[in-house]
């Protein structure tokens, strides 16, 4: 078997400004953060982080997200050993885990608004839909990755292009597990307290 | 980072060691986020302090067992640029909550 990076130099170029947009990216979430620490408590007379979260299918999500991580490790460690089969059946795993992520995001969105506590209420929700929604948003352009990469990988197997799509693919969604991580301590477990 | 590129033939080892270090890492990844959560619901302890403190852990966790960070002997760019968004990140929001939370009060002082 021969190895599958030829271009050694195009490929540490990729992962490495990969890297670096997701390092703008975290400063992104970081002033997200702070906008919500900042107006977490002015709820404009309506509902408090403590009325609002529902602390059991947020730990549900959590769970997700972070299985979905490990997965998505394992699909990247059969790529590297070329087995095309293994590394699909990972990655669609991946996939169901996060699709469910975010249905299960979805839902509590959904829920939220209807009870009329949408973003407008105050300018807690404000931070708050902003927070968490701009992460939801990550995860499913994630998705849509996914399915790219299955699809080609499906069609044309283990090459190049794909192992180098797979790699960075696996760095941005144990990145969004990482901010995930601070969502569920400062937002949700503090918000509990 | 995972920029060091995996063979595909000869070792077998690293290949298992990179197996370990996935389930080493959701382990302690599934510790934390449990501790964390059962402390909350059964009310363990006052203050945010543990939580806080077990975000941490779990960010360095997965920095190390996940991304692979800083597993190349040698200093690599993707750390500097690592070291130097931390940094960023620190001022920007110790700054903010500095800046804010002080304007808050005096605002309010001066206006009564």
């Amino acid at each position: 078997m021969e190895h599958i990076v030829k271009d050694h130099e195009l490929y540490r170029k990729t992962v490495f400004g990969f890297w670096v947009y997701l390092m703008t990216d975290s400063i992104l979430f970081s002033v997200l953060f702070v906008c919500y620490i900042l107006l977490h408590t002015s709820n404009f007379g309506g509902p408090t982080t403590h009325e609002l979260y529902s602390l059991r299918l947020v730990f549900a999500e959590t769970m997700v997200l972070l299985t979905s991580s490990f997965t998505i490790g394992i699909a990247r460690l059969y790529a590297s050993r070329q087995l095309v089969r293994q590394t699909l059946i990972w990655l669609g795993i991946t996939f169901l885990l996060g699709l469910s992520f975010v249905v299960m995001e979805g839902t509590e969105f959904t829920q939220l608004v209807l009870e009329g506590n949408s973003w407008k209420r105050s300018a807690f929700l404000s931070s708050y839909f902003t927070l968490v929604g701009t992460h939801g948003i990550h995860v499913s352009f994630g998705l849509i990755w996914i399915i790219f990469t299955f699809v080609l990988l499906a069609k044309r197997g283990m090459n190049e292009h794909n192992f180098r799509r797979l790699t960075t693919l696996g760095i941005f969604w144990h990145f969004l597990d990482l901010v995930w991580i601070f969502l569920f301590s400062i937002v949700y477990l503090m918000g509990a307290k | 980072m995972s920029d060091n590129i995996p063979n595909s033939e000869e070792n077998e080892e690293e290949w298992e060691g990179d197996l370990k270090s996935y389930i080493i890492g959701f382990v302690l990844s599934l510790l934390f986020t449990g501790t964390a959560f059962l402390s909350v619901i059964k009310n363990w302890v006052e203050g945010s302090g543990l939580i806080v403190t077990l975000a941490l852990l779990q960010f360095v966790t997965q920095l190390i067992y996940f991304l692979h960070l800083g597993k190349t002997p040698k200093a690599s760019w993707s750390m500097v640029v690592f070291w130097f968004m931390l940094l960023i990140v620190i001022i920007v929001v110790l700054g903010s909550l500095w800046i804010m939370l002080n304007l808050n009060e005096r605002g309010m002082s001066w206006m009564k």
